[in-house]
């Protein structure tokens, strides 16, 4: 699938393989199933597809000067209203599932040249009157027949992904929801919410089984008029036998909302915690863990904010909680894997002239900011071919 | 000393007439009609001493793309949609569905445009009106009102500032009118620590003591000139007189509708506080929430943060209305600036002093008005421009106050109420 990869992970060795760009902020962003194709939901209301076999050609041209950029085609899909928030793809690969921050849910079918929307569902997540009914999690059962998402209404909702009927409702937090996960098992669901609870729901009985406690990821200062933080990102590792919330601790204020990124390592079998996980010292931390994977190896790999605009890729041992290697990102939102678990992909934010605090521009020259897809390999970069004589 | 001499200026004899001179006069008038015998000047007079003003300070600012001049659809829009409001035509961010529902009470300024993007010198440029520098220190907005209207008759503090955290007095607020004109902070809408007497004094002993107080003053001020002290004995008489109102304090009167209905959060304790305060007669309530400056997690926590706003701030414009006084109060809402169109790395948005927007109601203005724009996409103004200079001298004259021609007096130094190369914002006035 790539021929540029070795077969072998190594992350210390990780390089970037490809950056895909767009001219508005990125949120999140998928493989396709057959690895074929990068999904970007964007905050102007767009999905963004490129076929990675076209990035191999026009992202690696041997006599060109690197700076020298070929466009990669990509297929815009059009239909949601606001920003995409999350993007999720059945087993057998055939259908993308996307969410926005209006609550709508849209399924496209993959199988045509270009994805059409097969059903959507306006306003999936009613919240009260002045509430925007955002979904901000999605996830899908592992036989790929049900679509669950979750968000402001702290309701986790059940979708049929045939027809986008409803299929039920889970109610059980008193907050805002941020994360969902299926347990490899299929049977168990988590979510996580702005509390820093982690519901553990049996899918056939449909309801609350186990409660883990991540509430180190919530703060609420007396003087705060907002809750801060909450689980951002789940991830169970292949085996199922551990889970991973990520977050951040210790939230400063409701304002800019700077805390110390952390993840908070489970054990499955006993619902205990047994590391809380940091990134590398040497930089100022910010922000929460936005994106986490664990890969084939069992290592973790997390996307958490520093500052200045900066995220790092910090890959962990979760055996002994020892980051195995840092890279160096703009501030990122979200995180995938490559369905040959080699590669990862993130959203990253990329500026456009200044952003902060200020009469410093001109109409003309005051853009939106832009937004890429990153692509890194985590395999050893393989040597340049020969020239040929 | 600091007096108002200018020939046009309220005069230091105007502020002598009580309460119940004014009445003396308007029950001689009745009958033959006051008009006919009401001095034009009297008449003015006692109609600025009715006048109150309600400032609410989101300090660190809030967004005017998530309220009150929504952009959806557009790059810098956010992801929040527009709501209609009660002004055919007009549209609302959808976190404030409550005071969309009133907005055709309101007035909304969408097009100021301010010099400072920093919250360290910007809540003092904006909260003095900016003038040009002449060397003093200008008062903020509660001084410069209880200075320029005089205080009411009504034996409570001109000037209270609900706050979170503690509260004392704010000597520094008056700047170059001194410390006298200072606000009375009152921590969390509490009022002053020790207002009530422990009940081992008997009144006679608060009495005997009071008079050893008095005494102590006097001998310290002989031959002194300092105004700190007579601010002192000043700010405690405020405080003495609060004693004997401890009522509007009382949490235990406040109807259960009233507290459901505002909120229990900071904003919306405050804001009902605000309402009783206004209600006792207080001339100059300012009530402040901090923690608005969302460079981070802008969206979530404007979600969470503005209907803390909007239902409160929405049940007291109609309660004002209701119980007859926003006829003659003004309401502010404000900040030190907007916020930046741009969404930053954090999902956030930075400090943004070019175009952003003031929330207005009450007093002297056209109620149901939308002043100005912004280009399409929310980052520029559209045509009008209006600087803090403008706001004040509206503010002004809202109040009965003409700042063309009413100016301070320091020290022998005429000094103007407002930037004098600005003007009103006629289009707002009624």
């Amino acid at each position: 699938m790539n021929p540029a990869a070795s077969t072998k992970l190594a992350v210390t060795k990780s390089w970037l393989r490809t950056t895909l760009e767009h001219d508005r902020q990125l949120y999140c962003c998928l493989f396709s199933r057959d690895g074929r194709f990068v999904f970007a939901g964007c905050q102007d209301g767009t999905i963004l597809r490129w076929p990675l076999e076209s990035i191999e050609k026009a992202a690696a041209p041997r006599n060109k000067s690197p700076k020298t950029k070929t466009p990669v085609p990509r297929t815009i899909l059009e239909g949601h209203t606001t920003w995409v928030s999350r993007l999720a793809i059945t087993a057998d690969g055939k259908r993308l599932v996307s969410s926005d921050l209006h609550g709508n849910l849209i399924a496209w079918d993959l199988t045509a040249k270009k994805p059409a929307p097969a059903w959507r569902v306006n306003n999936a997540h009613p919240g009260r009157p002045g509430d925007p009914g955002w979904i901000r999690a999605i996830a899908l059962t592992s036989d790929g027949k049900t679509l669950i998402s979750a968000g402001t209404d702290a309701i986790i909702r059940l979708w049929s992904v045939a027809n986008g009927k409803p299929a039920g409702t889970l109610d059980g937090h008193r907050g805002d929801i941020f994360s969902l996960a299926v347990h490899p098992d299929g049977r168990s669901l988590v979510s996580g919410d702005i509390f820093g609870t982690v519901n553990q729901w049996d899918l056939s009985k449909r309801k609350v089984v186990r409660v883990l406690d991540a509430a180190q990821l919530h703060t609420r200062k007396d003087n705060f008029l907002a809750d801060v933080g909450g689980v951002r990102s789940l991830a169970f590792d292949a085996k199922g036998t551990r889970l991973a919330c990520g977050g951040m601790t210790d939230a400063k204020s409701n304002a800019f909302c700077p805390g110390h990124p952390a993840v908070l390592l489970f054990d499955w079998a006993s619902g205990k915690q047994t590391r809380l996980l940091r990134m590398k010292k040497g930089k100022a931390d910010d922000g929460p863990i936005n994106g986490l994977k664990f890969l084939a190896d069992g290592t973790l790999v997390g996307q958490g904010e520093r500052l200045h605009a900066v995220c790092s890729l910090e890959f962990w041992n979760p055996d002994d909680g020892k980051v195995l290697h840092v890279i160096d990102t703009p501030s990122g939102y979200d995180l995938d894997l490559h369905p040959d678990g080699q590669q990862i992909c993130t959203p990253v934010w990329i500026a456009n002239g200044r952003s902060g605090n200020g009469r410093h521009a001109k109409p003309d020259e005051y853009k939106a900011h832009f937004g890429h897809v990153r692509v890194y390999q985590l395999t050893e970069k393989p040597a340049p071919a020969p020239a040929k004589t | 000393m600091t007096e108002i001499t200018h020939p046009h200026a309220c005069q230091g004899l105007d502020h002598d007439l009580s309460r119940r001179q004014a009445l003396a006069i308007l029950g001689g008038a009745a009958g033959t009609g006051i008009g006919g015998l009401l001095d034009p000047t009297i008449a003015a007079e006692v109609k600025r001493k009715q006048k109150q003003v309600l400032f609410i300070w989101l300090d660190g600012a809030m967004s005017q793309l998530e309220t009150w001049d929504p952009k959806p659809g557009t790059e810098f829009g956010g992801p929040f949609r527009a709501i209609p409001t009660a002004i055919p035509g007009v549209r609302f961010g959808e976190l404030v569905p409550a005071t969309a529902g009133i907005a055709d009470k309101l007035t909304v300024i969408r097009c100021m445009s301010t010099k400072d993007e920093n919250h360290s010198t910007g809540v003092p440029r904006i909260q003095r009106g900016d003038p040009k520098n002449r060397g003093v220190t200008y008062p903020f907005l509660g001084s410069a009102i209880t200075k320029l209207l005089g205080p009411p008759d009504n034996h409570l503090p001109p000037y209270m500032h609900i706050k979170p955290g503690r509260g004392g007095y704010m000597w520094k607020d008056a700047g170059f009118l001194g410390p006298r004109y200072g606000a009375l902070g009152l921590g969390d809408g509490k009022p002053p620590i020790h207002i009530r007497r422990p009940e081992s004094l008997n009144k006679q002993r608060v009495t005997v003591r009071d008079q050893l107080r008095q005494q102590a003053n006097r001998r310290f001020t002989t031959g002194r000139l300092d105004r700190f002290i007579s601010a002192y004995d000043y700010s405690f008489d405020m405080a003495r007189q609060l004693t004997r109102r401890q009522d509007l304090f009382d949490p235990t009167t406040l109807p259960a509708s009233d507290i459901q209905r505002y909120g229990r959060h900071p904003l919306g304790r405050h804001l009902l506080q605000a309402r009783r305060l206004l209600e006792a007669g207080v001339q100059f309530v300012k009530v402040t929430s901090y923690h608005w400056d969302t460079h981070g997690d802008n969206f979530n926590m404007h979600r969470v943060m503005v209907p803390q706003v909007d239902r409160p701030f929405a049940a007291l414009i109609n309660d004002l209305e209701t119980r007859g006084l926003l006829e003659n109060t003004l309401v502010v809402l404000m900040s030190e600036f907007g916020r930046t169109p741009k969404i930053n790395s954090r999902c956030g948005r930075d400090h943004w002093p070019e175009a952003w927007s003031v929330m207005l109601a009450g007093s002297g203005l056209k109620p149901g008005l939308i002043a100005g724009s912004t280009t399409a996409n929310g980052a520029f103004c559209q045509d009008a421009e209006y600087d803090i200079g403008h706001l004040f001298h509206t503010i002004f004259r809202c109040l009965g106050l003409d700042a063309k021609t009413t100016q301070y007096v320091n020290n022998g130094q005429p000094l103007p109420i407002a930037h004098e190369e600005m003007d009103v914002i006629k289009e707002v006035l009624a």
